[in-house]
């Protein structure tokens, strides 16, 4: 796992990312009881426009020639599947950019904060996203004064509502 | 339970008893799963990653057993 993270970090030095951050079921080992899952989910930030089409090709041809091959969506990166995705809307870049650094071994590692990952699982409501967010406010990690405004920024407020009110 | 309130899994929530009027082995029971998800939401994230790579050979075992392919297991400790 500290291997996978050094080679993110020598795509960032090397310019192929900007900056990234765990995110996903894999993010809330880090403030939660862990949730299976099968890869790790590295959301990305490039230095294209958010308009652009970002194309990840440097980014695989250069994981490539460190040996480590696409597999499907995902690339084994020294024994763990890594899925690299490009932020894709204002409130995952960001989760990406306010992400809280965490230590791995002897690794600064830099993953989505407990109310971004909260805010993202309501966002893409998918039913597995949607039973992360109970983990984490049982886990009493999820900060009120920091996700209200996260949720008015990104227009959650009322998916917020139907979740508390179910 | 109301029948209106059928797969709705919170709604199902407000309908159970209080645990003190759980019969003592089931209030047992639920007092030792939520003392050990504390106890491992408490853990570094090592062992974590350690309970983590367990699951998924679980998860493997079974999706075997059931005829499926085989899921990834993290190899956690490769450098």
């Amino acid at each position: 796992m500290e291997q996978a993270i050094k080679v993110i970090h020598q795509l960032r030095d090397e310019g192929l990312i900007h900056e990234y951050a765990i995110g996903g079921a894999a993010a809330l080992m880090f403030y939660t009881e862990p949730a299976l899952t099968y890869d790790v989910g590295i959301f990305i930030l490039t230095e294209n426009e958010p308009s652009e089409l970002v194309s990840l090709t440097p980014l695989y041809e250069a994981l490539k020639a460190m040996g480590y091959l696409p597999r499907g969506k995902q690339v084994l990166i020294a024994g763990v599947p890594v899925q690299f995705i490009v932020a894709y809307n204002p409130l995952v870049v960001e989760a990406v950019q306010q992400a809280q650094v965490h230590q791995l071994g002897e690794m600064d590692v830099r993953v989505m904060t407990p109310e971004h990952l909260v805010a993202i699982a309501l966002q893409t409501g998918r039913p597995k996203d949607r039973e992360r967010v109970p983990l984490l406010l049982e886990s009493g990690v999820v900060v009120q004064e920091r996700l209200q405004p996260i949720l008015q920024r990104h227009g959650l407020e009322e998916r917020w509502q139907f979740f508390r009110g179910r | 339970m109301d029948w209106r309130n059928a797969g709705n899994f919170f709604a199902a929530d407000e309908a159970v008893p209080s645990a003190t009027a759980l019969p003592s082995q089931l209030q047992r029971v639920i007092e030792t799963e939520h003392r050990w998800r504390e106890e491992i939401r408490a853990l570094p994230i090592e062992a974590k990653l350690q309970i983590l790579t367990e699951m998924q050979r679980w998860a493997r075992a079974i999706r075997l057993a059931t005829g499926r392919s085989p899921n990834p297991v993290w190899d956690i400790e490769r450098r």
